[in-house]
This record gives structure tokens, sequence and C-alpha cells, in this order.
């Protein structure tokens, strides 16, 4: 117990002294922020673009806040996984490439502890990113719209987002931990994290079940209103962490084997 | 004398390639020992096996009485551990290191603190225990890397090549720290610098292709391989040895007659007992080809010698089987 408190210390550490946390928390906040701010001046931008379309009348409905969450949620999805990537890519590979992991693997640390403790300090980051992006998104929402929106379903989508966050964070370890080089490593990440999303939408049935359903504008929008239950994100919440601890276990298991 | 380290038939295998091949080994505790081999011959393999990074094909090892092949925790609370080639993160700082290590160990805070000052203090990085490790010449990581590979204050510590990267002055301080460990601990060293095992190890182990091919104490060693030798230096150029060294071809005595640099020669005997007949005969030749004697010494056989001697009989026997073969 002592040294996995040690290694997630020394990850914390790690990441605060390479920038990594400043990165991942800019990044979110850069995306989640384009939510309020771009569906704000979106009517300003097609109304100053529409001048050279002369005889076309665009007609914008009024936006309201949420339409702004909606778009925040939106954002969610792709940049911050792509930093998720970047920045986690060489977490293991990365170690295994300079030699560093020999000096804690030879020590009485399990690899499944080294493993878990990069994984719980990235997903610690992440969370406090999210909820920073998600505060400072509704701060500004409530600033730039007149009309408010409810609280508790905007948590439980963000909850989608940290579950949706896990996955892909699993799935880079994964792959860091398959692979001999940071780059390799990330660039089958960012591979299997465009099959995967594609796939998800392609099957039917598997859309509403699989974490990729917080991004999907009608069913926000649904639970928003409140046209839907806060039920209906139960499953993916569930299935996101549910394949983040599968993925993770065969992370494990594959530096288990592994030989130094 | 316990054996604190034993190897039973250890056997690492990749593909069709023994790198270590049945290996039976015994360390008796609290000395050094050294483990010496040509590139390739397999020492940093059978380090990683008995530091349990690897497992074995076949075979087992047992490290402080803990059965290390099993790669259990229990058996690395015993070691400490220093690769050929060490790498520590850069972004922290010695002391840090230290004291993370220690932490790793279980350490409370206070006794891995006052640990790592005293081994920053031991391997001469007290001053630069508050700089970044990203900053350390090669020597000073090398000097961090033995001191984290004594922050357990382990029963075994195993350096591969530890004085690889260090200048002389440096060479010579950690082969005096090797000395002061061998009171608490085992040393389990490889090494190319055969002087510098020859200096601190009381036993040694000689490994080619993935086997023993010799082991005792150095004196042993030595003894075995030493060959009767006399090596002496003319007054004059190389023209001056070379005419001695025509001139012993006719000596019954002789196996081999080497000249060396600055009118040096050394004379191999082809045994011992020909020593005093050669003492007497080789003044006189000297005399008789109107050359000058500066010195002339019987030859002190050494490490390096035994080592060349029966890796290059290992590799004559290698030749001479897959010329069979074919």
């Amino acid at each position: 117990m002592n040294s996995t408190i040690a290694l997630l210390k020394k990850e914390l550490l790690e990441q605060w002294r390479t920038n990594k946390i400043l990165s991942l928390v800019l990044g979110f906040l850069f995306s989640g922020l384009q939510g309020p701010v771009v569906t704000k001046l979106l009517p300003e931008l097609i109304k100053s673009s529409s001048g050279s379309m002369r005889g076309i009348t665009i007609t914008i409905p009024e936006q309201t806040a949420l339409d702004a969450i909606i778009s925040y949620i939106l954002q969610m999805s792709a940049f911050p996984s792509l930093i998720v990537i970047l920045v986690v890519m060489g977490t293991l590979a990365g170690e295994r490439e300079r030699g560093t992991q020999v000096f804690v693997l030879t020590k009485p640390v399990t690899r499944s502890q080294f493993i878990l403790a990069k994984y719980f300090s990235y997903l610690g980051i992440v969370v406090v990113a999210i909820i920073l992006t998600a505060a400072a998104s509704a701060y500004y929402t409530l600033l730039l719209f007149s009309n408010s929106f409810e609280l508790g379903p905007f948590v439980i989508l963000n909850l989608g987002v940290v579950s949706y966050s896990s996955y892909i964070l699993a799935l880079v370890v994964l792959c860091s931990s398959l692979f001999k080089t940071p780059v390799a490593a990330g660039g089958v990440s960012f591979v299997a994290f465009l099959v995967i999303d594609n796939v998800v939408k392609f099957i039917p049935g598997w859309t509403g079940i699989f974490p990729q359903a917080v991004f999907n504008t009608g069913s926000a929008r649904n639970l928003m209103t409140g046209a839907s239950g806060l039920g209906e994100l139960v499953i993916p919440v569930i299935m996101g962490f549910g394949i983040a601890a599968v993925l993770l276990g065969l992370a494990c298991f594959n530096y288990e084997k592994r030989e130094m | 004398m316990s054996d604190i380290i034993v190897c039973q038939q250890l056997t690492k295998q990749y593909g069709n390639q023994k790198v270590v091949d049945r290996l039976d080994l015994r360390v008796p505790e609290n000395i050094v020992f050294g483990f010496l081999g040509p590139n390739g011959a397999g020492k940093s393999t059978t380090m990683k096996l008995l530091t349990g990074q690897i497992k074995p094909t076949a075979g087992t090892a047992w490290v402080a009485g803990s059965e290390v092949t099993q790669n259990s925790l229990e058996a690395r609370r015993n070691i400490g551990y220093l690769s050929e080639l060490p790498n520590f993160y850069t972004w922290m700082k010695g002391q840090e290191l230290l004291e993370f290590a220690g932490e790793l160990f279980g350490l409370n805070p206070s006794t891995r603190r006052a640990r790592a000052k005293e081994l920053l203090k031991l391997v001469g990085l007290d001053e630069a225990g508050n700089r970044k490790v990203g900053g350390y010449s090669g020597g000073m990581r090398q000097r961090l890397g033995i001191a984290q590979a004594l922050v357990n204050r382990p029963k075994v510590v195993f350096l591969d090549e530890p004085v690889s990267a260090l200048d002389p002055l440096g060479r010579r301080d950690v082969l005096n720290l090797l000395d002061n460990i061998r009171q608490e601990a085992t040393v389990f060293m490889s090494s190319h610098v055969l002087a510098d095992v020859d200096r601190v190890c009381e036993q040694v182990s000689i490994l080619h292709r993935g086997q023993v091919i010799a082991a005792g104490t150095t004196s042993e060693l030595k003894e075995r391989g030493a060959i009767p030798a006399i090596v002496l230096e003319l007054e004059g150029n190389h023209q001056a040895a070379e005419r001695l060294a025509a001139a012993l071809q006719s000596e019954k005595w002789l196996k081999k007659v080497t000249v060396l640099d600055n009118g040096r020669l050394k004379i191999e005997l082809v045994s011992e007992k020909y020593m005093g007949e050669a003492g007497q005969r080789i003044p006189r030749l000297v005399c008789d080809l109107e050359l000058s004697l500066r010195s002339f010494q019987a030859a002190v056989p050494n490490l390096e010698d035994v080592f060349m001697q029966l890796v290059n009989a290992e590799n004559e026997k290698a030749q001479a089987q897959n010329k069979v073969r074919a």
C-alpha cells in the first residue's frame, strides 16, 4: 500500500514538473469553452459572412443556454481525447525506451501497481480538468445567455464525459504497455480510438449503450430538457468504466508477462 | 560461510539461442564476487534473472534465501541493483530520487531522508543532491545508481559494470566503496576492467557463451592460468630486441617469444622448471650479442592473462567443433 502511494505521488509530481497537468487542463478548458463562446458568436459570424450570399436569407433561431451546453458536450469528445493520447502515450513505452522503469521495477513493487498508479494519477488529473472545464463553461453560459439550464442533467452529462475519458485513458495505457516507443503507442491509440468510435456509430443498438452515447446531441438535449430520464445514461456510463477496467486489466496482464 | 546466491541449472533461451546455459553458481556471503566474460557471454542476462526482471526458461535461483525466479516481492526486498546503463527520472533531484527509492522499500520519512543524505555523502554527491538528475554527468549518474542500490541496506547488491562510466579517480573511489560494502552485503559485480576485478574481488566466475568456464578465488585462477615467463628490457631500439628474439629460437625451454614496444620482450617458457636455466642463459646471450640489459624480471600473472587464455581456448574449441560439423 505504501509503495502504491509512493508511486502515485511520484506520478503526480512528474506530471506537474513536466507540464503534463497544465497541458491536460488547458487542452480541456480550450475545448470546453468553445461551446458557450461559439454558440454565442454563431449568429454574428453567419450574419457577417452572409453579405456575400445575396438573395439568400438564413434564419438562425435564437441561441439559448441549452444550445451552449449541447455544444460544450460535443466539444468534449474529439479534441480532449487527442490531448489525452498525446500526453499519455509515453507513460509506459517512454519509461521502457529510456530505461527508467528498471529503477522502479527492481524494487518491491508489482508491475500492476506501477501501471495502476500511472492510470489513476492521470484519471485524477482528467477528472479535475473536466470539473474545471464544466464549471468554466457553465459560468460563461450563464454570463453570455439570459436564460438558465438545469444543473442535475448537466452534472450527469459530465459524469458521462468522465466515463468516456476513463475509457480513452485506459486504451492509451494499454497501447503504451504493448508498444516499444511512445510514437507507436500514440499512433495505434489514435487509430483504435477512431475505429472504435466509428464502429459503435454504425452498429444499430450499440450507440445507446457505449460511452459515446454521451455525445449524441439528441439524447443530450432530451436529458437537459427533461424529455428523457437520467437513467438513459446509466448504461453508457457503467459501460465506459467497465471497458476501462477491462483494458486496464489487459495492460496489467501484458506487463506482468513482459520481459524488461 | 553459507551461500547467499545459488543458481541451479539456470537457463535462458531466446529462440534457438541459449544465452544462459545450465548455469550452476554459488556465491558465499559478504564477499565481492566478480562475474566476467566477453560481450554477449550472458552476464547481464544472468543479473536480470537474479533480480527477477526476466524469467528463466529452466532452472532456479535463490538470493538471500528467496527464490528470485518466481519474481517475488520478498526477494526484491533483500537486493539492490544497478543496471549497465543506469537511467533515472531526469526531473527529480538526487536527494528526491533516493528518498523515493527508500519510500518504495517502506522506509519512514525521517529514516529515508537521513539515509538519502548518508548515501549521497558516501558516493561523493552530497553537494549535487539538490540538483536535478538531468544535469548529472555519466559518472555522477553511475554514483547515484550505486547509492540507490544501497538504499534498503540490501543483503546482496548486483552491479552491472559499476565503474564503466567513471574516470580513474571515480573508479578508485567506487572500488574503495565496494571494499567497504562487503562488511554488510555481498557484492555481485560484472566488469570489463579486469584490473579492477583483480583488485576488489575475492572470487570470480568467467562466463563464456552462457556457461561458466572457470571459477574460484582470484589467486587460484591466476595460479591455474599462470604461464612461466620472463619480461626483459634492452637498451637500444626495436632491432636489439629482434636480434635477441632470433637468438632465443634454438633454446629447448622456449615456448614463445614476443617483442613488445620500447625494446621489451616477453619470453614464455615451456615449463616452470626451466626458470633457473633461462635465468642464466638469457643474460649470457645478451652479452654475446653485445647488447645491454636494462631490466629483467619474472612475469607476474594477472587476471587479464588468465581471462584471455581461457576465452581464446574456448573460442578455438568452438571453431574446431564447427569445422568437424562442417
